[in-house]
């Protein structure tokens, strides 16, 4: 132990006023009495006391010089080994990852994580300073350098372990920053270190891995729960289920649909190896799949045992088909489920009600947008949608915007045309798939009215004998139900690397022992014992056991 | 135990150890002990006395209490912000300089952080200008990087201010104003103009990802320029000029379309360059895009004699195969030039004719993307052309070393190796290397020695059995450098040692890189022919005599090789080793005999198939496959799957000398061109989509697939290689997403094109294989854009601080203040010592005090 401020032994001056009060005799008082025979009497008792009690003043004189000792040296700021050293920076790097959730022996990881460092915070100094940042890409600073405790555990309340993994990269990186201009700053990382394999070389030599629970875990979990609709045929949807473990696992999955038992499924994998499984399944309506898995043996991580997912529902498409009726393109209307379709000669005007799409070709046009989804198939004049610019011979594909949903999956350029017509597209019209400057498909489709202009022929094409015209279609149907494909397709899980529960990196094993220490600084110490000896004193005092 | 706070209510104060104010239950005890006091205090002493004990007690509890006064302050600290990205830099940093000049901080704190796509602190601009600018990555502008380190880096209790000096263009990354205003951080902003210098340069350059072959494309590219003029616009195609436009280009972007037709290649690598007059900058005038061209299966065949390939070009071309042929002098260099076929077949070109680095270009064509490798027999082909311990052998399903039959005749072998002083260093080893594997190749009844000569001859390893090569290799390792350069002394010794030697094949491997004394060349050539002793002489690097080693290897009926390139010596020694065997090389006729059906060979009538003249004895390696075999059983045709992509080992030829029977023969082209679509690379297998992103230095790549029947692939794992433009590999797994959606993710921090082949897998079958590309540009950094005043602005305001700060009057604003915090327990346990020596004091003043 040392001392912080030792001038403050100069206090101890004072020390001489309580031994000088004890210095200092009563003079007695010049009374006129009566007769001695009273005093007398008492003087052999006087003379025959205990020696305790004449010892009495000398104890009082002690305890009185131990309180003030214990005072004095509280000022003096004694210090513990972990108080003795220079002001210390830290950056705290704080891992909420979904793997700090794991639970062994009834506290979780993140549990350990927040009481070792609501320690460290303990033991900051006022002129110690930290910061806290996140480890997850872009960091969160929830505390840029401070000394003041409470904001640093405010800053920390409220934080949540998340349900997903995080690369620390970014945080490892700034924090090396942040200490690089300190005296004596240095990084803390409180985490499991469940990261990406690369994450290793970003943590830096110096950088202390506060570890938690580094015994070898024991977890499997869903990996993956994810449903989707097949774009040839909406109405099919596909489930997959991936479940993983860096450990021999067994368990038993149960799925559930819209709240029902689905199936059960044993499930058993080697270390490392995924056990996966699909169900497919034909839904027009909404599906809420849920599954629960219950591994046979001890598991640490609660959060990969469950998982939902959610499929919208399809919402029927009616089609009106104006003009003379090509062959292949009502095949391809047959052909797809949840659909309706009728058939008129001419285009209508006004167009019937409840109608989601009116397809016209050729002659067979409208004179203005329609108010509902518009088709036209070659056209064979200008229009709102273009300037017709006569035909083109030899058309190759040169251009597919593929990221489109329109366009996604159809391998259109492999689809041979012959003719094409020469169109300026009206302006403000995107532009899906084009020969070199001639557009072939374009339009107005990602904002009402929607239109869309095939410029060719289909049936002067080996489009309807491709794959890619199904799906074509299938993709404007798919477009015009507007489904709600957001975020409920896949469950949000931990992913594999926070569910094998691998750290890459080991604990930094001085500091881990170092957390043992006393939390309370000596002078807090040294005071509350002067205070304890204080009361004790005073009632020592008032039973005259002291003088 | 949780500290409380009073500031909400005023007071400022925060208790750190609130738990600590309970022992101010201790008072009613203190009371207690003076109400039932034994003591002599009478009076106002007593009362005192109680007074002053409790007043020290109280104190000292706060002391415990630990609290702390939080007080306002104005003291503040600046970072000054600059920019050293390329795009404003030393603009930034000058406006930096007179904006701190003519700035009162009013005593502030100033720091600076100078930033690109990272960030660092400087404690003055002097650190900050002579810092090395290249350890920001100037290429990049990461603004929220720069505040985020300033954001964490305030020292406690200052009033927090950023001053940002750049032109707002960041090229990744997302700014979080809200953030910096809740943790009280004022953002000024000071826009700063790119500088005004003349620059053209190409922005980006776009094309269709896949075309067909022979099909019409266009190439767009974008040109961004800061003066009106005239420019040249060049289109280049795999590196040859193809087109050239002159435009007159405006102030902004220029869009240019040119118009090309794919042709025959399978990878097109477009680049545009701008040429102008006025222009500072010249390496961001030239940008490129790959493009992939689907069409016939192309095969690329190199062989020793180009036109003996017409028999095999003209049946492939039949079967819907192009076959482009070229000599060995023509094997790829570039993985771009390799990526154009499907497969690549080796006729005979002996390993000597390719560099190290050619033969891995190989590897990974087959390895990584998947390419398909056939070798075909002949007398430079597996160990006889040198590939033995090669990377192409490694790729092969079959070893270049064999066992040799019992029968076969014994070889004595001679290495005679220059250990001159000029062979210090790398000639050196790589001639122990190649003798060490000369010496592993011979059977156990052949005879291996190896002589050194410098000024005179060292006998390393005497003439023995080579069947224990420990023996042999041992002493080679030991051979050191020193001393001139005599040849003859030890070519009298090799034919000392050979003359007697009972072995039926007698061969000398000579090799020397210096001009060698004066001696009787010839005589000692011609005596060792007359004891059917034959010489091959290697003549290593520029300085050796290759007139005589040429001479000496046609005297002594052996052939000479001279090398520029030192590695290559290992493969002409075991190729030498092998070819004076000449165990391995199999000439008599034999029919091909299938070993079981296969797809690949179905629909070939091999009842009916000619004879075969010859081949070359091969080992098929372990997890190889024989699919035909010669009547004594040797492999003929074995395949193996290496990394993504198939080889086969073929060990009779395809042309007029061992297969001139099966040129007539029907099954030739179907054979062939059977087996070459079974090895070459696949191209798409299913529908699938392949999306290519970049978003903060890395790609990001999603394949959407459907299998044959329109649903989603089961149970299946996939995996990217990508080749980066500097050649360095990576493999990258591919995370399921969705059914039928898989995503991986890839750095991609150096401009040029990254390749890369996708493979989605099930246990059993490949399901989908993908070839992409993605080409990086220069870095939005060099697109010149104006000042982004709107973002600048949005976040100067968000925060609440001004657009182009007025720097004498802005550090004056006293409209904030900090929390800074002070202890006050020594203070209260001050006052508690000094109290209690008053309490003494009380009790202990004489009682005449007391009247």
């Amino acid at each position: 132990m040392s001392f912080l401020l030792p001038i403050a032994a100069w206090l101890g001056l004072l020390s001489l006023a309580i031994v000088g009060f004890y210095l200092l005799k009563t003079r007695p008082h010049r009374k006129v009495v009566s007769t001695l025979l009273f005093w007398n009497q008492l003087k052999p008792k006087l003379e025959s006391s205990p020696f305790w009690r004449k010892l009495r003043r000398w104890v009082s004189l002690l305890l009185q010089l131990l309180i003030f000792a214990l005072i004095l040296l509280a000022l003096m700021h004694p210090a513990f080994e972990w108080e003795q050293r220079a002001p210390q920076r830290v950056v705290v790097i704080l891992d909420h990852s979904a793997s700090m959730a794991a639970i062994r022996s009834g506290s979780s990881r993140w549990q350990q994580a927040r009481t070792q460092l609501d320690t460290a915070i303990s033991r900051l100094r006022l002129s110690d300073e930290m910061a806290i940042l996140t480890a997850e890409n872009p960091p969160r600073i929830l505390s840029g350098w401070t000394s003041s405790q409470r904001e640093l555990r405010d800053s920390v309340r409220g934080l949540e372990v998340l349900p997903t993994g995080t690369d620390p990269h970014a945080a490892l990186e700034l924090a090396g920053e942040l200490i690089a201009l300190r005296e004596n700053a240095q990084v803390e990382i409180f985490s499991d270190s469940v990261w990406p394999p690369d994450a290793k070389n970003d943590v830096l030599p110096g950088m202390k891995v506060r570890g938690v629970d580094a015994e070898k875990a024991t977890n499997v979990g869903l990996t993956l729960f994810a449903i989707r609709r097949s774009p040839g045929a909406p109405g099919d949807w596909q489930l997959d289920v991936e479940i993983f473990s860096s450990v021999a696992y067994s368990g038993q999955l149960e799925l559930s649909r819209d709240g029902q038992a689905y199936d059960v499924a044993a499930v058993e994998g080697a270390p490392g190896q995924p056990w996966r499984k699909s169900w497919r399944g034909t839904a027009e309506g909404a599906v809420a799949f849920s599954a629960k898995l219950r591994p046979a043996a001890n598991d640490w991580l609660a959060q990969d045992n469950q998982a939902s997912c959610r499929l919208e529902a399809l919402a029927p498409v009616r089609i009106l088909v104006a003009g003379p009726l090509d062959p292949f393109l009502s095949a391809a209307l047959d052909s797809i489920p949840l659909l309706t379709w009728s058939h008129v000669e001419e285009f209508p005007n006004p167009l019937p009600p409840e109608i989601d799409l009116i397809i016209g070709s050729g002659k067979v046009l409208p004179n203005e947008k329609p108010r509902v989804a518009a088709l036209l198939i070659n056209p064979s004049r200008s229009g709102f949608w273009g300037e017709f610019k006569g035909q083109i011979k030899e058309v190759p594909v040169t251009d597919i915007n593929r990221q489109s949903r329109l366009t996604r999956y159809v391998e259109f350029n492999r689809v041979a045309l012959t003719e094409a017509g020469a169109w300026i597209p009206a302006p403000g019209s995107d532009v899906w798939v084009a020969s070199l400057n001639h557009p072939l498909i374009f339009g107005q489709w990602e904002r009402t009215p929607r239109w869309l202009v095939w410029g060719f022929d289909p049936a002067k094409s080996d489009l309807p004998l491709r794959t890619a015209f199904p799906i074509l279609m299938a993709n404007l149907l798919q477009s015009l139900r507007d489904e709600k494909t957001s975020d409920q397709l896949a469950a949000v899980l931990p992913g594999r690397i926070e569910s094998a529960l691998v750290p890459i990196v080991a604990a930094s094993a001085s500091e881990s022992r170092s957390s043992w220490g006393p939390i309370l600084p000596a002078w807090w110490l040294s005071l509350a014992l002067g205070l304890g000896v204080l009361a004790l004193e005073w009632a020592l005092y008032h039973r005259r056991i002291t003088d | 135990m949780g500290a409380v706070s009073s500031e909400d209510h005023g007071l400022n104060l925060e208790i750190l150890r609130p738990l600590s104010l309970l022992l101010l239950l201790l008072m009613p005890l203190i009371w207690s002990c003076h109400a039932r006091s034994l003591s002599p205090l009478r009076g106002k002493r007593r009362a005192l006395a109680l007074g002053m004990r409790l007043l020290v007690l109280t104190l000292l509890v706060f002391a415990l209490s630990e609290p702390r006064w939080r007080g306002h302050t104005n003291d503040a600290e600046v970072f000054l912000i600059v920019d050293q990205s390329r795009s404003v830099d030393p603009v930034a940093l000058e406006a930096a300089r007179q904006f701190a000049d003519a700035a009162d901080f009013a005593g502030a704190k100033v720091a600076w952080i100078g930033f690109a796509e990272c960030a660092r602190i400087f404690p003055t601009l002097e650190k900050l200008r002579e810092a090395d600018r290249e350890m920001l990555h100037p290429n990049e502008t990461r603004l929220d990087t720069a505040l985020a380190l300033a954001a964490a880096s305030y020292e406690p209790g200052r009033v927090k201010t950023a001053v940002v000096f750049s032109d707002g263009v960041s090229t990744g990354g997302t700014l979080d104003p809200a953030s910096l205003r809740a943790q009280g951080i004022r953002v000024q902003v000071v826009p700063v103009p790119p500088p005004d210098r003349p620059e053209v340069l190409v922005r980006d350059v776009r094309a269709p990802s896949i075309v067909r072959s022979n099909e019409p494309l266009a190439i767009d590219a974008t040109l961004q320029s800061t003066r009106a003029g005239p420019a040249e616009v060049d289109l280049f195609r795999n590196g040859i000029r193809v087109h050239t436009q002159t435009i007159e280009r405006k102030i902004g972007a220029n869009e240019v379309r040119f118009e090309d037709r794919a042709g025959e290649e399978k990878l097109l690598h477009y680049e545009v360059r701008v040429r102008a007059a006025e222009d500072t900058i010249f390496e961001n005038n030239l940008a490129g895009v790959a493009v992939i061209s689907e069409g016939k299966s192309r095969v690329l065949l190199l062989t020793d004699q180009p036109e003996s390939a017409r028999y095999l070009e003209r049946a492939l071309r039949q079967e819907g195969v192009e076959l482009s042929v070229r000599p060995p002098e023509g094997t790829p260099t570039q993985l771009s030039d390799l990526q154009n076929y499907d497969a690549l077949i080796l006729d005979n070109v002996p390993a000597s004719g390719m560099s190290r680095e050619q033969m891995e270009l190989i590897r990974s064509y087959v390895s990584d993307f998947g390419g398909g490798l056939l070798m075909l027999g002949g007398d430079q082909a597996y160990g006889l052309g040198g590939y033995f311990r090669t990377p192409v052998e490694e790729v092969l399903p079959v070893s270049c070393d064999f066992q040799k039959e019992e029968e076969s005749p014994a070889l004595a072998l001679a290495l005679v190796i220059d250990r001159s002083g000029s062979m210090a260093g790398e000639n050196l080893e790589l001639a122990k290397a190649a003798a060490k594997a000369s010496a592993e190749l011979l059977g156990p009844r052949d005879y291996v020695s190896v002589l050194a000569f410098d000024h005179e001859t060292h006998v390393i390893v005497p003439l023995q059995p080579a069947g224990d090569s420990e023996r042999v290799t041992q002493p080679i390792a030991s051979l050191t450098p020193g001393g001139g350069t005599n040849l003859a002394p030890a070519m009298e010794e090799a034919l000392r040692q050979l003359r007697g030697n009972p072995a039926k094949l007698k061969h000398v491997i000579l090799l020397t890189d210096g001009m060698s004394a004066e001696g009787k060349y010839y005589e000692l050539t011609r005596q060792m022919v007359q004891n059917q002793i034959t010489t091959s002489t290697v003549a290593m690097g520029s300085g050796a005599d290759r007139n005589l080693l040429s001479q000496i290897a046609q005297w002594g009926n052996g052939r000479y090789y001279a090398v520029t390139d030192p590695r290559i010596v290992p493969q002409i020694f075991t190729k030498e080793t092998l070819t004076a065997s000449k165990s391995a090389i199999q000439e008599y006729p034999f029919l091909a005999k299938p070993v079981r059906a296969v797809d690949f060979l179905e629909g070939v009538n091999w009842s009916e198939s000619p004879f075969l003249l010859g081949y070359v004895r091969t080992k098929p390696k372990p997890s190889s496959e024989t699919w035909l075999v010669t009547e004594r059983g040797d492999p003929l045709l074995t395949t193996w799957r290496f990394g993504l992509g198939m080889t086969a080992a073929f060990t009779s030829d395809a042309r007029n000398r061992w297969a001139v029977e099966w040129l007539p023969w029907p099954g030739y082209g179907k054979f062939w061109g059977q087996l070459l679509r079974h090895l070459s690379r696949p191209t798409a297998l299913g529908e699938a989509e392949v999306t290519v992103a970049e978003r903060d230095g890395n790609v990001q790549v999603t394949l959407d697939a459907l299998d044959s029947a329109q649903g989603f692939p089961r149970n299946a794992d996939g995996e990217i290689r990508v080749t980066g433009p500097d050649g360095t590999r990576q493999t990258v797994i591919l995370d399921k997403r969705l059914p039928g959606r898989w995503q991986a993710s890839f750095s991609a921090r150096d401009g040029g094109i990254y390749s890369g082949q996708i493979q989605l897998k099930n246990s059993s079958e490949i399901l989908e294989s993908r070839f992409f590309t993605f080409t990086k540009g220069f870095s939005p950094e060099f697109r010149l854009d104006p000042v982004n005043e709107n973002a600048l602005e949005k976040l100067a305001q968000a925060t609440g601080g001004q657009l182009a700060p007025d720097a004498a009057t802005i550090f004056h604003q006293n409209d904030r203040t900090a929390l800074r915090e002070f202890e006050l327990w020594s203070w209260l346990a001050l006052l508690a010592l000094l109290g209690f020596v008053a309490d003494v004091g009380i009790r202990r003043w004489p009682q005449s005090a007391q009247r």
